[in-house]
């Protein structure tokens, strides 16, 4: 009845339609109780980190079904010495914010707000934060955190009780150097979440440089002002404790200033591989090795530098099957000037780049690029971009009086269209589209539970945005969450995938890390169309066994490892 | 009476044989020689084609001007003069690869493939026309062999341009004839050894061949060389182009042209065409100012120190080589005479709050907190 009384409409006003259309993105941050600003801690002296937060997680920390939503905070960066003490309060920091989702709760009532949990949950004083990876390092079935940032980094142990335990040096996870990425992930296949952290550049605020813009005011420096540092990966012992293995991994090997990172299987052997996008030097793909080292095959890969042979400024990074081939494509966020270049996946691991095919190349050449996410906004099963910008560089011209902090610039949505274009849609999905701030992580996620993707985007110097999407149930869908342990702990790197019509499937992959400095919701959504029925949907684990389970569409669904049926993949 | 009125109008459009007005662009951020430089043109164009419309002078004035603006970046004003020169001579090849070249940079394809294509007519053995259109056809990508005719043709008339042949390869490529492109590339390569793009492309083509180890060695000759050109434009002379090119001179196109590598992230050239333009007045502030700026980012503190200082002297108002002083004497941690500096730089211009903010961070340094809060209560 809705959609004959939405065509009726269209056919009355005609091409008009749109200009009135709802929107499909709205704000609702500040009306659901999120309040937040990351604050970069800005002091007239152009420190690079000022420019680079501020990041964020929607995860569920205490097992009740819904999202919750984790903000990382930035602070002074030029402190007075006489602040003593640990908890925020004492330091006069800001602190990160945990706000409560309490659409599922005990006293909820379906309604999506929150709470902010912050002291409660005990996240204390944090330094200056930057980035963030959620995951249940421990196995207890709780979500843990993982905080980056410039200054020392912070593993915080979820007690299972709504407070968190500050475990970082007990754990040996801290680093005292300039980290934005971080992601979990099982590269030895143990059955224990190991820690990948991305660092940038050799920096400190004693030796940091000045640099100017073309019209010789105070800018911000590029990377290539400074040594990139290297990366760290970090073995789970299972004892609470991670051992340093970067150099016996072969990590050191290439270094390049990481500000993105993702895992996955890219030569689908079975191991998970990582990819690392750098600022201004060639990217790494990490390939697992299967006996504890990686090598880096980005080069022949095709995802090293781009189609010109030059590295790009890459910031963040999306993995998703946007050609619906059923292997994973690589789309990353660059400098203005520099176009978003996406990757398109062989099938053999091998890359090439599609950007200009696709469409999304002189779309991106005016906008600096952050965080990013592959995601099917409108639930039609093709998976859709939403890219968040915000310059690095103060422009050249006349500033506003009163603009303090000239970064910014509007986002962007691509849609789509299939047949490998994608069109920019940004004008036509609410006015929310249209504001333009500095922007840098993206989280994508479905806070509300109702099937379709919405959006978490974090601005530097500016309020926190939740975008939530209208779409609803328009489109079929089905939600997985899938499962494996005692107690259960998501399985990321898992696939989650759909028999369609055509006898072609449909994957999603189960992942928190991506975009830049975010941690995404891990559940499968897929959008499916007008498909009315799905006999099955299938879950193929890490180690590459599979199995199968009836499909309920319009819901989302637990799958538990060793509750299903045995399926295996014939390609 | 309306009959009349539609007469008058068509017999001044046929007057005007198709003319369109020239747009005005605002000069204003352009140096002051060049502007002066684009305003004389300008006038004597306008005063001719008022005078003597229809002369040979007039034709040549409007070339002038198209082919200034365009020097100079102005392509919208640039387009126009010479759509109406190629309109007032038809067969001229210059003016019309010129209005193909403009219309492809502002991203009008079509007509630019198009208008090529007029180039090709007069000028058969045009090899950047062949070229370009070539290029602009992949892009579109409607006619694959269309596309690769023009680049046999490019490469007929210009044996050595090794981006004639890269676009075989390219045209191979998107055919998925992997070891065809593997051969073009290859021959590009050896045309234009030092081209990442070229031997990026190889590389591919030698991994999509099955050839992984052939692919591995040319791949990874790119990294140690990330800052190596394009095969945009390798080894294919641009004579009409290279002219342009040469229309601009002196300190203002030297900055121009520091300014387009500060775009580029090129710091090396920056550092070049700003010191070509201090070379070319060295009594030219700004020169000074934007070649110390490019030392400075390079590393070359006490080069940077001395620019500064000079630009101090040739323009003692102006507050930025104050400013930046101070700044490189903090970072040395050279604090007293910093202070000086930047209330040198505020005595000039009150308004860089910058050099405020500096002070109070500096007053902080040495226990001063209130300087500190009243500087970021300022901001």
């Amino acid at each position: 009845m809705r959609k004959g009384a939405a065509a009726v409409v269209a056919t009355l006003v005609g091409a008009g339609a749109s200009a009135e259309a709802p929107p499909i993105f709205v704000d609702v941050a500040k009306e659901a109780g999120i309040d937040f600003v990351y604050f970069n801690g800005m002091s007239g002296a152009y420190y690079m980190p000022e420019m680079v937060g501020g990041g964020g997680a929607l995860f569920d920390y205490d097992n009740d079904g819904d999202l919750d939503v984790y903000l990382v905070q930035g602070s002074l960066l030029v402190k007075d010495s006489s602040s003593k003490g640990s908890t925020a309060a004492e330091t006069g920091e800001l602190g990160d914010r945990l706000f409560r989702n309490e659409l599922i709760s005990e006293t909820g009532s379906g309604v999506l707000r929150f709470t902010d949990v912050s002291e409660e949950a005990g996240l204390g004083a944090g330094g200056y934060g930057l980035g963030i990876a959620t995951a249940d390092f421990d196995n207890d079935g709780w979500r843990d955190v993982y905080v980056t940032g410039f200054g020392s980094n912070r593993l915080l142990r979820n007690r299972g009780n709504g407070s968190f335990e500050n475990v970082t040096e007990a754990s040996g996870t801290n680093d005292s150097r300039w980290s934005v990425p971080a992601l979990f992930f099982d590269y030895d296949r143990d059955g224990w979440l190991d820690l990948f952290v991305g660092n940038y550049v050799d920096y400190s605020l004693e030796s940091s440089k000045t640099c100017r813009s073309l019209s010789g005011v105070p800018d911000y420096c590029g990377p290539l002002s400074y040594e990139a540092a290297s990366d760290r990966l970090l073995r789970n012992r299972g004892d609470g404790t991670f051992e340093e293995v970067t150099a016996k991994a072969g990590l050191l090997a290439a270094r390049g200033g990481a500000l993105g990172a993702v895992a996955g299987d890219f030569d689908s052997d079975g191991w998970p591989d990582l990819y690392v996008a750098n600022d201004g030097l060639p990217n790494q793909m990490w390939i697992n090795q299967g006996d504890g080292k990686f090598l880096d095959e980005a080069l022949l890969a095709g995802t090293s530098v781009n189609m010109m042979g030059r590295p790009e400024a890459s910031m963040g990074v999306a993995l998703g099957d946007f050609d619906d081939d059923g292997d994973e494509d690589l789309f990353l966020t660059h400098l203005r000037a520099e176009t978003n270049t996406l990757y398109r996946n062989g099938g053999d691991g091998f890359f090439e780049d599609a950007t200009t095919a696709t469409g999304l190349g002189a779309a991106s050449w005016t906008f600096t690029a952050f965080g990013t996410a592959f995601v099917d906004y409108d639930n039609d099963g093709l998976l859709d971009l939403f890219v968040a910008n915000g310059a690095v560089h103060v422009p050249d011209g006349p500033v506003e009086e009163g603009r303090v902090f000239p970064l910014d610039e509007r986002n962007q949505l691509f849609r789509n269209l299939g047949g490998g274009r994608f069109a920019d849609v940004s004008a036509s999905v609410g006015p929310v589209m249209s504001l333009s701030e500095v922007s840098r992580a993206v989280v994508p996620g479905d806070i509300d539970n109702d099937g379709d993707a919405d959006l978490l985007v974090i601005n530097n110097s500016g309020p926190t945005r939740l975008l939530l999407n209208q779409i609803g149930s328009q489109k079929q869908w089905i939600g997985v969450r899938a499962v494996e342990g005692d107690p259960p702990r998501d399985s990321l790197g898992a696939r989650v995938g759909v028999r369609l019509a055509s006898g072609a499937m449909r994957w999603r992959w189960i992942r928190t890390a991506g975009s830049y400095a975010a941690s995404a919701d891990p559940r499968a959504l897929i959008g499916l169309g007008d498909v009315e029925r799905v006999d099955e949907v299938v879950v193929v684990w890490p180690d590459g066994t599979g199995e199968r389970w009836p499909a309920t569409l319009g819901r989302y669904t637990t799958l538990l490892r060793r509750t299903g049926e045995a399926w295996r993949e014939s390609r | 009476m309306r009959k009349t009125i539609l007469f008058i109008v068509f017999a001044t459009s046929t007057a005007a044989r198709g003319q369109v007005a020239i747009p005005h662009p605002d000069l204003t951020p352009v140096d002051p020689a060049v502007r002066s430089q684009i305003e004389e043109i300008r006038d004597r164009y306008e005063i001719l084609s008022v005078d003597r419309p229809e002369s040979a002078e007039v034709r040549g004035a409007l070339r002038l001007l198209g082919e200034h603006y365009l020097a100079y970046g102005f392509y919208a004003a640039a387009e126009v003069s010479l759509s109406n020169l190629a309109l007032k001579v038809h067969d001229d090849a210059r003016a019309l690869y010129l209005l193909a070249y403009i219309r492809e940079y502002r991203g009008k394809t079509e007509e630019a493939v198009a208008t090529f294509a007029d180039v090709i007519r007069i000028e058969p053995d045009n090899a950047p026309a062949y070229l370009r259109r070539g290029r602009l056809l992949l892009e579109l990508g409607e006619s694959l062999p269309e596309a690769e005719a023009s680049f046999v043709a490019a490469l007929e008339a210009d044996p050595a341009c090794a981006a004639a042949r890269y676009g075989r390869g390219e045209v191979a490529r998107l055919r998925s004839e992997w070891p065809v492109a593997v051969d073009h590339y290859r021959a590009a390569l050896e045309m234009a050894p030092d081209s990442d793009q070229i031997r990026y492309a190889l590389g591919i083509a030698l991994r999509q061949s099955g050839r992984i180890e052939e692919a591995r060695t040319q791949l990874q000759q790119i990294t140690a060389r990330v800052t190596a050109g394009s095969a945009t434009w390798e080894g294919c002379a641009d004579p009409v182009l290279a002219d342009i090119g040469r229309l601009a001179t002196g300190v203002a196109v030297h900055l121009t042209r520091g300014a387009l590598a500060y775009f580029d992230g090129d710091l090396a050239t920056e550092v070049e065409e700003y010191g070509k333009a201090v070379e070319a007045d060295k009594s030219d502030a700004e020169a000074r100012k934007r070649h110390a700026s490019a030392l400075l980012r390079s590393g070359r503190l006490d080069e940077a120190v001395a620019e500064y200082e000079e630009a101090q002297r040739l323009d003692p108002l102006d507050a930025i080589p104050f400013f930046d002083l101070a700044e490189i004497r903090r970072s040395q941690g050279r604090l007293d005479e910093a202070e000086d500096l930047y209330r040198a730089a505020l005595e000039r211009n009150p308004q860089l709050d910058r050099a405020l903010l500096q002070l109070g961070a500096i007053a902080l340094t040495e226990g001063r907190p209130l300087v500190q809060r009243s500087s970021f209560g300022k901001r």
